[in-house]
């Protein structure tokens, strides 16, 4: 009896792990381990940053030193001198095999989404740095990985002459700081696309691009929008588009230029506000019929502002120094195909609808009242006024 | 498009996003802060054991036997409190021996154990079928196999392992996974009177027993469509053992799953919920139309996004659900779901499948999904409203006219 009872113990303390294999699948549930690392530079110094979860310094310290089951800060500081010397000889900085030398600026904290997490910089100083940049520099990590096989340190590089960012694992610890392949098809590529992608998830341009197309359509008269006669040449239509367009594309270009160059650079603030003012502006334009302003005019006007816009998405980007206008001019290549390809799909919709009261009072009435009260959500949020819980 | 390519995409929108974060904000916390809210190694009454094991590890790492009890304690917490960290660590634990094939039966089985914990099945069935080979006798090797078996829906094979699990440990043992196999090919009643019994005999009394055998007690009410049923079992056993993640993940899918929002709002006060939990919790103050959704959507949101800058092949649940459940990219949640499927089929999975197929209006994509049912025979009253809807949308389907 003992002995059937210890079998039954035994394959049901199995059955524990068996459950989870068959009801749990892929419902593992506690994100992986990462670390953060960051090689950057302050105030002219090269600051190397590593954020590392205070879970995992738990796991190789036991930092719980009174045994209340929680680690406090103080805790944490109590073994100041054991996880710094654990951190330096895990992370290595090299130029041409010698070794940068790491002078420990600081040790604080740092909230991410997994928990807090040890957050430690250093003054980097390695030998020819002045002279050759961050070429030649490698970085060798080795933390945790042999406490935990899924520990990555996720690396971000953003020194003036070279951005980029690597995965280390245990089986690749080492990253060259150099910089990556960065041959001008490359760079025209990578920021092309990133043109494209922006202006396709940029809805307040999409909306703003489209307000000021819809009236293409129509032939401008004296009578209200709602009683403006389709337009009967293609020709026509299709000039007024294009006019629209270009006056957008131009003008856009020049501030993005002005601001990639740093000869022009408005705060965001200011530009992000601006821009959803410009899609209020341009959807009630619509509704004023043979008073509205010229949709060029506005498209180039209002234009100005988008490009200091992508100007500062291109700047989080990362700008490689010496390829400054591949990608510049990559970016804006992607941002026109992306607008046109909006145009190409809605052309001839609105082509087709033309003649209808439903693109009257729909598109032309309801969309535009629409995307104006879109554009003042939006302003009063970038203004930080209320509306602040919604999320358009 | 392929579905890998679309799934890169995804992988790469995000990482994009995450790229261009601006750091976390550094600060100098008080010395009595809490920074940590449960120590790694606060493991209750096992405190010691588990520090005895650790520290042993350390001191021999090149020790196969060492290396082995390390593991499998860890591998066990990692179960347990559903974090993935701690199958990181039995994988460092057993690293010396990864790729070794002259290993006895247990450091087999405990390979083919991480392996599996990885999502590759295929490797960690070998590595179990090695370990069987070498010793029958042991039943948790069966209980592994049985298990993968089911996973890949290999209803033969899994049958074939109960069958194995009568002749080499008696009947009484193979019931636990006869009532499985019921409730996973559409016999959930069969099951749940299996279950009952062995959860009333004497010989399974144990605290691991008891909440093993709740929780699948609990799994074929849900099963069967007897919810309140399920629900009590579980709520049941979450007093006895309040930290059983499996439990409270079964509980507030459930909830979820009826409408009961508050409930798994008044459960989820946990400090640091893991993130199926926390994708539970978001999907009910949504249901609850609570203004805290926000800040812990972006929470989660900020964990999948760095999982994806890691750029693994691994795809978890929570982030099929947030694409699916919380409808933030069925798209995406449709290709990963393609991909999730071609290495594992469980009810869960198929759910999100039917549900990112019907809102993409593409019925057709399920199709695997379909084929799975048939094989099987599972049902479950989600399953059964998806199907129905599934049949409706084919049917409208231009092809079907």
């Amino acid at each position: 009896m003992t002995s059937n009872i210890r079998k039954i113990g035994a394959i049901l303390r199995s059955c524990v792990l068996l459950f989870m294999a068959i009801s749990s699948g892929n419902a593992q549930a506690h994100s992986s381990s990462n670390s953060y690392i960051t090689f950057s530079t302050q105030d002219q110094i090269s600051v190397l940053r590593v954020d590392i979860n205070l879970r995992d310094i738990d796991l190789v310290f036991d930092l719980d030193q009174n045994k209340d089951g929680k680690v406090s800060w103080g805790e944490t500081l109590a073994k100041t001198t054991e996880i710094t010397a654990w951190l330096e000889q895990g992370i290595a900085l090299s130029r041409t095999n010698q070794k940068c030398s790491l002078t420990q600026m600081n040790i604080k904290a740092s909230d991410h989404a997994d928990g807090t997490y040890l957050s430690v910089e250093w003054a980097v100083a390695c030998l020819g740095a002045a002279q050759e940049g961050p070429a030649g520099l490698s970085l060798r990590y080795g933390l945790m990985f042999d406490q935990d096989n899924l520990h990555r340190a996720l690396v971000k590089i953003d020194l003036p002459d070279a951005q980029s960012s690597a995965i280390l694992s245990p089986d690749r610890p080492e990253v060259s700081l150099t910089k990556a392949n960065d041959s001008v098809p490359r760079v025209l590529a990578r920021y092309l696309i990133e043109g494209i992608w922006h202006i396709w998830i940029g809805i307040d341009h999409i909306l703003f691009l489209l307000s000021l197309l819809i009236l293409a359509f129509l032939e401008p008269s004296r009578k209200s929008v709602i009683q403006w006669p389709a337009v009967q040449n293609a020709k026509t239509a299709v000039l007024d588009v294009l006019t629209v367009v270009t006056a957008f594309t131009l003008a856009h270009s020049i501030t993005l230029g002005l601001s990639i160059f740093k000869w022009l650079e408005p705060s965001a603030d200011l530009i992000e506000p601006a821009i959803a003012l410009s899609v209020v502006a341009a959807a009630l334009n619509n509704l004023l019929g043979w008073a509205a302003l010229r949709r060029w005019q506005l498209a180039f006007a209002f234009g100005l502002v988008h490009g200091f816009g992508f100007a500062n998405v291109l700047l989080d980007l990362g700008l490689p120094s010496d390829q400054l206008a591949i990608a510049l001019g990559g970016f804006n290549l992607g941002v026109e195909l992306g607008q046109i390809a909006i145009v190409l799909v809605f052309l001839p919709v609105a082509w087709t609808l033309r003649h209808t009261k439903f693109y009257r009072w729909v598109i032309v009435v309801g969309g535009s009242l629409t995307i104006a009260v879109l554009g003042t959500i939006w302003t009063l949020q970038r203004t930080g006024f209320f509306f602040d819980y919604i999320s358009l | 498009m392929t579905p890998f390519f679309k799934v890169c995409i995804a992988i790469g929108f995000f990482g994009g996003i995450c790229l261009s974060t601006p750091s976390q904000v550094r600060f100098a916390p008080q010395e009595n802060a809490i920074v940590l809210n449960a120590s790694v190694h606060d493991k209750g009454a096992q405190n010691s054991a588990f520090s005895d094991l650790t520290k042993a590890w350390r001191s021999q790492p090149q020790d196969l036997s060492v290396s082995l009890a390390y593991a499998r304690a860890v591998f066990q917490i990692g179960l347990a409190e559903g974090d993935l960290r701690w199958f990181g660590a039995a994988k460092a634990a057993i690293l010396p021996w990864w790729k070794k094939d002259d290993l006895p039966a247990d450091a087999l089985f405990m390979r083919g154990l991480v392996k599996q914990g990885f999502h590759d099945f295929t490797g960690g069935l070998a590595d179990i079928n090695k370990a069987i080979d070498l010793k029958p006798n042991k039943a948790e090797f069966w209980s592994w196999r049985f298990a993968l078996h089911l996973l890949k829906t290999d209803l033969v094979a899994a049958l074939q392992d109960c069958e194995s699990i009568d002749r080499l440990f008696g009947q009484d043992e193979s019931k636990a996974y006869r009532a499985i196999l019921r409730y996973r090919t559409g016999d959930p009643q069969v099951a749940i009177g299996l279950l009952k019994t062995l959860l009333n005999s004497p010989n399974y009394q144990s605290a691991s027993s008891k909440e093993w055998l709740a929780l699948h007690l609990g799994e074929a009410y849900r099963v069967a469509g007897q919810s309140d049923m399920a629900i009590a079992t579980w709520n049941k056993q979450l007093k006895i053992t309040p930290k059983s993640h499996m439990i409270k993940l079964s509980l507030a899918e459930l909830w979820v799953q009826e409408g009961q929002y508050l409930q798994v709002k008044q459960m989820s006060a946990s400090v640091a919920p893991t993130d199926a939990l926390l994708m539970q919790y978001v999907l009910a103050l949504k249901g609850l139309q609570d203004p805290a959704e926000k800040n812990l959507a972006a929470l989660l949101e900020s964990r999948l996004k760095s999982q994806s800058l890691r750029q693994e092949a691994l795809i978890e649940r929570p982030q099929l659900i947030y694409f699916i459940d919380y409808a933030k990219d069925p798209t995406a949640g449709l290709s990963l779901s393609i991909e999730n499927w071609k290495s594992q089929q469980e009810p869960r999975d198929a759910v999100l499948f039917l549900k990112a197929a019907l809102a993409l209006n593409q019925p057709q994509a399920a199709h695997a999904v379909v084929a799975w049912l048939d094989k099987t025979n599972y049902s479950d009253p989600q399953i059964k409203e998806l199907q129905a809807r599934l049949k409706t949308q084919l049917q409208s389907a231009p092809s079907a006219k």
